[in-house]
């Protein structure tokens, strides 16, 4: 896991998986449930509200070069309360990473597999996880360097040929008294994407990190793009009412297309099982980078050093477990899962912005030391 | 046991960890159902109890179908009085007419291809238990073709029986839904001609909507539930059923969801086109000609595109749809033209405002049918709504009264392009 | 001093200058086991009394360059010897004026003297002098070059590496007439003693590489291997990889496009292939095809060899697991089709699965085993009646042969035997993942399989490269071919030394 090196084109695929992730499936629900037909309005507001928050980020990524995040808090916020915010952080990840699991399972049992205990199918994608977050992240970024051209091409796919079922009046009037709302709604579509938090953790391995800004931001725009479209063909084709009830919007989507009437008729049947098995590699790139993240947490937590990095990872299986056994039922999950997603609003723009200030001061005070010397 | 190396170590462990996890094959794969021991139920029909149909009297079946048409399963419902009974299509594989001729199989024409299973119950959840217990194969809904409700379970509500279709996550979205007046059971039991399966074949009926206005082609199992959802009115297309055949016979109406009268092929044209979703159809005209005065002469013109537009004009509580109907097609036929006519620019504009004339007539008549009926077909509410926003929310709980007495003008523009090989 | 000391004490011992020839000679031949083959030759010099002997192994030797060139001149020569010179003085003299062998060396050490012998050189005894010359006069058996047995190429030319050590480096040298080529030969193999090249062209080939294969030849020092393959396994990194890391390959033409690349070789003696180093599974599935041809058929067969790879592993699996977890997936006449065809076979779809392709298996080891008389019968029963019996028997369903069938026609689509061999082993766990868990196993496998491909690393050169991550520019010549005029530089994986100014002029040789 050490002397890992990543080229700065890497950084795309990764931080535009992370945010898709599990999010992308739920989310057209809760957006909708507040938002009515204005939930791509939201989803827009809350990309603008993650643009603000990369932008923190990047800055405080800036400022501190060749450190993740776990270490920069640490390092800014001094030995006991930066643990004590890590702490938090490392607990929020892990809570994270457990329930968009459990979610994720309950939508591969919903669509592919009937009978199947769900604890076996999360065991299995826990250790399949694990041991390729074992081999480093060269090994993640290498597997979702592999996957990720299909991903994006089926999902533009499935946009594209849903385009036929879409109804203008679906989304009319536009934002007619729902202005509150739409704005409300900002706050879970924020919390969707803000995966690409977790590309703070990666970082730290790429070779020239100048150049891998532009392809951070090029990661986040593919994402933020395929997020408002999706929303966008989701509020086209279900009527609001309709949406709201919808536990997993996106499958369903494909459950709604006919691929030209009499064309390819009864060769894509069952879509959206085929669709579930594409999204295992976001899910995967997402659960992934969270796991290594939360690896890096614990090791900084408690002084772990770089060799036994491996064996963190290892730890990590039997805790996980524990987390997505506990919640049983499905609506629980799900609604966890939102509320979860909402406090990364905490992180973005509670966290970040006062690492960034302390590392200003701190390098005032440093600069100032110097001086007086 | 001292181990050698970290080489050794490793592979040990890895050894000892795969072995335990192997055990999991022991309990079985839970999924894993053989492809020939389920049981592919591609259509299915709603009928209400204790409406159990008395059989059809076709000579060319063999008789012991009839016996197990007949049978009324004695399965005892949970909550007291069965209320519907639910029909399964599966196929007969053995008797499948299947391309290879390896498998052998009897390919007589008159081989039952299909077994219909009816059973009764209060939830299709209970039905379809009951199913389980007169066969031996597990029964399969992703194939689900087609679903076939009768005209009273139709009245009485949709609500309740299309839930589990559109919960069960096996249920595609795609399903079509047909209404027929009678016996849904009788629709199943049709065997066409040119298909072995009647499923199959309602399945792809609406196929020929490119050449026929009066099939309602888009709506099926997911439009249906999203237009309960959203409190709209729709429809969807009917059946009529006779011993040989089954033929589509216009739309049945809803409102709500309990459906409120029927529409015929003509109306369900109109319909199509004010929902802008017609692939083709015909209409026909009184022919007209200067000179050559035919008396049932009737020209019919193709339509390859229609657009439409719906404006509402509000002048204080008085609401007026002002309809454009754009229509582009080609001149097909006419009865008892003179073939030496020549046609010409002059009579193409004729043609025109005949056809104009003939459409609009047509509209005005559907919607006066759907205004009495109280229908709302042409969601104009819709139209109300995302236009005139702040209109729709005063008048919105009155919908239901002020739609009758809406206003409409109907504008209809026909281009003719081709007209075929004859001048 | 026994004989037996000699052999297993120290490894240099001097032959005493005064025992006489006789005794040298009986000390070497006990030396090399008494073997019988072993011949010696004792002649005077001509015009001097001093007794001569040569040693020589009469099947490694041409007897006709050791009368010629060894024994005529000596016996024959009409030189003018200074008074008293000694016997080294005379080997002296031997060697520079009467030995018409191309390469004469002197050696003083049993142990060099008796690997020269045994390498068919002839060694020459001076009575008196302590040490001896060896001079080159091998002639081994080998074979003439054929056409590659397991790389044909249609419009390539059919030259393949042949078992002599000599040819092989001909085979490259007359295709790189380049001064840069540089060949560092070592020794392997402690019983064995088989020589190995490692050939690289300085400037272009990566240092690190370079190093770390010779390191890795090193440290094989000791280790007695038979052929190149074997050496294959035991210098690469983990041995416990079904992929190839290194690849082998018995056409000259690929082995000299790789060098220029930057690529390093190792030729082994008497092996038919020669090892590249490292590795990618791209340059496993490129075949010398693709620039033989124009390039853009070039680039729609190589995505159709990947589609084969893909095929191969995945097939039945996919089919298991459609047909037991996910009927819904196909359309339903196809349902109806499948279904009918499975009606009556007593087994469930992964045992049959299971049964044909071990069935496949055996019939490809016996395959390769096949005495060529009996090939076209054995080819026919295979063919014709098991599969038609076997569906007529009711025992497997139709449908299974024909994705069985395809699963092999594809597995020789690939040009890499290892690679196919690997898809094999690969082939059967998807199946199993497939029939435990459906379509939801053959994803995990396939995550799991891709992490494992992305970990693994051929001389420090990662298994995948490039296609992650992404370098675009590699990409024009491994996934899809692109004409002649585009290809501009090496690839950037390799991270080739030489300055950027020098790739203009070399643009890649067709393979």
């Amino acid at each position: 896991m050490e002397n890992d090196k990543l080229l700065p084109v890497q950084i795309m695929p990764i931080v535009s998986s992370t945010m898709m992730g599990v999010s992308i499936l739920t989310i057209q629900r809760s957006l909708s449930s507040i938002a009515k037909g204005d939930a791509w309005i939201s989803m827009i507001l809350g990309v603008i509200l993650g643009v603000f928050s990369a932008i923190f980020l990047y800055n405080l990524l800036r400022l501190n070069p060749g450190l993740d995040l776990a270490e920069i808090i640490v390092c800014q916020a001094g030995n006991w309360v930066g643990r004590l915010f890590l702490l938090s952080t490392t607990i929020y990840i892990l809570i994270d990473i457990g329930l968009s699991l459990k979610v994720f399972s309950f939508a591969l049992k919903n669509f592919l597999l009937d009978y199947t205990p769900i604890s076996v199918v999360s065991f299995l994608l826990i250790i399949v996880i694990v041991s390729v977050v074992v081999k480093g992240i060269t090994v993640i970024a290498g597997v979702t360097d592999i996957l990720y051209p299909f991903f994006v091409t089926s999902l533009v796919v499935l946009i594209a040929m849903s385009t036929v079922e879409f109804q203008k009046a679906n989304i009319m009037p536009i934002i007619y008294g729902n202005i509150q709302n739409t704005f409300k709604g900002s706050l879970p579509a924020f919390g969707a994407i803000s995966g690409y938090g977790a590309s703070s953790y990666v970082m730290k391995y790429v070779t020239e990190p100048k150049k891998a800004f532009k392809w951070f931001f090029m990661g986040f725009g593919i994402s933020s793009i395929l997020y408002i479209l999706l929303t966008l063909a989701t509020t086209l084709v279900f009527v609001p009412e309709f949406l709201q009830k919808l536990t997993f919007p996106t499958l369903f989507l494909s459950k709604a297309i006919e691929f030209g009437t009499g064309f390819f008729e009864g060769f894509f049947e069952r879509l959206e099982a085929f669709m579930v098995l594409i999204w295992i590699p976001a899910v995967f790139t997402s659960v992934g980078v969270y796991t290594f993240a939360s690896v890096r947490n614990f090791s900084v937590l408690f002084n772990i050093k770089p060799k036994f990095q491996k064996y963190v990872a290892y730890a990590h299986i039997p805790l996980l477990f524990a987390i997505t056994h506990y919640i049983k039922s499905q609506i629980v999950a799900t609604n966890l899962m939102d509320l979860f997603d909402s406090l990364s609003i905490v992180l973005g723009f509670g966290l970040t912005p006062l690492l960034l200030v302390l590392t200003l001061i701190n390098r005032r005070r440093r600069a100032k030391n110097e001086v007086k010397k | 046991m001292r181990l050698k190396n970290k080489k050794t170590a490793k592979m040990l462990i890895t050894v000892l960890i795969i072995i335990p996890s192997l055990t999991i094959l022991l309990t079985g794969c839970w999924d894993s159902i053989d492809i020939e021991d389920r049981a592919y139920v591609i259509g299915i029909a709603i009928d209400e109890y204790p409406q159990l149909p008395q059989g059809i009297k076709n000579k060319e079946n063999i008789p012991e179908n009839e016996q197990e048409r007949m049978f009324e399963s004695s399965t005892e419902v949970d909550t007291g009085v069965p209320s519907y009974a639910m029909t399964i299509q599966i196929p007969i594989i053995k008797h499948a007419s299947l391309p290879n001729i390896l498998s052998g199989g009897t390919s007589e024409p008159n081989t039952l291809k299909t077994w219909d299973i009816t059973q009764v119950g209060n939830s299709f959840m209970e039905i379809n238990r009951s199913i389980t217990t007169r066969m031996n194969l597990i029964p399969n809904y992703e194939h689900l073709q087609v679903i076939i409700i009768s005209e009273k379970v139709a009245r009485k509500g949709l609500r309740n029986v299309l839930d589990l279709f559109i919960r069960d996550h096996e249920m595609r979205s795609r399903t079509k839904l047909f209404i027929t007046d009678g016996d849904a059971k009788k629709a199943l039991d049709v065997i066409p001609r040119i298909e072995d399966y009647a499923s199959i074949y309602l399945t792809k009926m609406p196929r020929s909507a490119r050449v026929n206005g009066e099939i309602l082609h888009w709506m099926d199992l997911g439009q249906a539930v999203q237009a309960i959802y959203s409190g709209e009115d729709f429809e969807l297309p009917a059946l009529e059923v006779t011993e040989y055949e089954v033929m589509n016979k216009g739309a049945a109406l809803f409102k709500n969801d309990k459906m409120v009268g029927w529409a015929d092929g003509k109306d369900v044209e109109i319909i199509k086109i004010m929902h802008n979703v017609l692939l083709g159809g015909i209409f026909t005209s009184k022919f007209v000609s200067d000179e050559h005065d035919s008396e049932n002469g009737v020209m019919s013109l193709e339509i390859i595109k229609s657009k439409t537009k719906i404006t509402p004009v509000i002048q204080d509580d008085d609401i007026t749809f002002k309809i454009n109907v754009d229509i582009k097609g080609n001149y097909s036929d006419s009865v008892n033209h003179p073939l030496t006519e020549k046609i010409d620019k002059d009579f193409i504009e004729k043609a025109e405002e005949a056809f104009e004339e003939s459409i609009k007539e047509q509209c005005i008549k559907t919607i006066k049918k759907m205004q009495d009926l109280g229908v709302d077909t042409f969601h104009f509410g819709t139209v109300i709504r995302s236009k005139k926003p702040s209109h729709w929310s005063k008048i919105k709980d009155r919908w239901d009264e002020i739609f009758p007495e809406v206003k409409t003008e109907v504008n209809v523009k026909v281009n003719i392009r081709q007209i075929g090989n004859i001048h | 001093m026994s004989v037996y000391r000699k052999r297993t004490g120290r490894k240099n011992i001097n032959i005493n200058s005064e025992n006489s020839l006789d005794n040298k000679i009986t000390v070497l031949k006990n030396y090399m086991s008494n073997s019988k083959d072993i011949k010696d030759r004792r002649f005077k010099v001509g015009g001097k009394n001093v007794n001569t002997a040569i040693l020589f192994i009469d099947n490694l030797v041409d007897e006709f360059m050791v009368q010629d060139h060894v024994i005529k001149p000596i016996m024959t020569n009409s030189f003018e010897w200074p008074q008293d010179t000694g016997p080294d003085a005379m080997l002296e003299i031997i060697k520079d004026y009467m030995l018409y062998g191309d390469i004469v060396e002197e050696v003083c050490t049993i142990e060099k003297m008796s690997l020269g012998v045994l390498d068919g050189e002839t060694l020459l005894l001076v009575e008196g002098s302590d040490k001896g010359l060896l001079i080159n006069t091998q002639n081994l058996p080998k074979r003439s070059i054929q056409e590659p047995q397991t790389e044909p190429a249609v419009k390539g030319p059919n030259e393949g590496f042949v078992e002599s050590f000599k040819d092989n480096l001909a085979l490259i040298r007359k295709r790189l007439k380049n001064p840069n080529l540089c060949v560092e030969i070592t020794n392997i193999g402690k019983q064995t003693n088989n020589n190995a090249a490692l050939i690289y062209i300085k400037g272009i080939a990566n240092d690190r590489i370079v190093n770390e294969v010779k390191n890795k030849l090193k440290s094989v020092k000791n280790y007695d291997v038979i052929s190149c393959e074997q050496l294959m396994q035991l210098v690469c990194e983990r041995a416990f990889s079904i992929f190839p890391l290194m690849q082998w390959t018995e056409r000259p033409d690929k082995a000299v496009s790789s060098l220029l690349e930057g690529k390093v070789g190792v030729i082994f003696d008497n092996s038919r292939g020669m090892l590249i180093a490292p590795v990618t599974l791209t340059s496993l599935m490129q075949s010398p095809d693709d620039y033989y041809e124009k390039w853009f058929i070039g680039t729609v067969i190589t995505v159709i060899r990947y589609i084969s790879l893909l095929i191969t592993i995945f097939l039945p699996a996919v089919y298991i697991s459609i047909t037991s977890f996910h009927p819904g997936m196909l359309p339903t006449t196809l349902l109806i089709s499948i279904t009918g065809a499975r009606l009556g076979v007593p087994l469930p779809a992964f045992l049959e699965a299971l049964i044909m392709v071990v069935t496949l298996e055996i019939l490809q080891e016996a395959g390769i085993r096949l005495p060529k008389v009996v090939g076209q019968t054995v080819s026919i029963v295979g063919g014709l009646v098991i599969g038609q019996a076997v569906v007529q028997a009711g025992l497997i369903s139709p449908i299974m042969v024909i994705i069985i069938s395809l699963t092999a026609i594809a597995s020789f689509a690939i040009p890499s035997y290892s690679l196919s061999l690997a898809s094999r082993v690969l082939r059967v766990i998807f199946m199993i993942l497939a029939a435990v868990l459906g379509a939801f196993g053959i994803s995990m496998g396939v995550l799991y399989l891709l992490g494992y491909l992305c970990s693994l690393k051929s001389f420090g050169i990662g298994f995948m490269e490039p296609l992650t991550p992404y370098r675009f520019k590699d990409w024009k010549d491994s996934i899809i071919v692109l004409p002649k005029s585009l290809l501009k530089g090496r690839p950037e994986y390799l991270h080739s030394s030489s300055a950027v100014t020098k790739r203009k002029g070399c643009s890649k040789n067709g393979k």
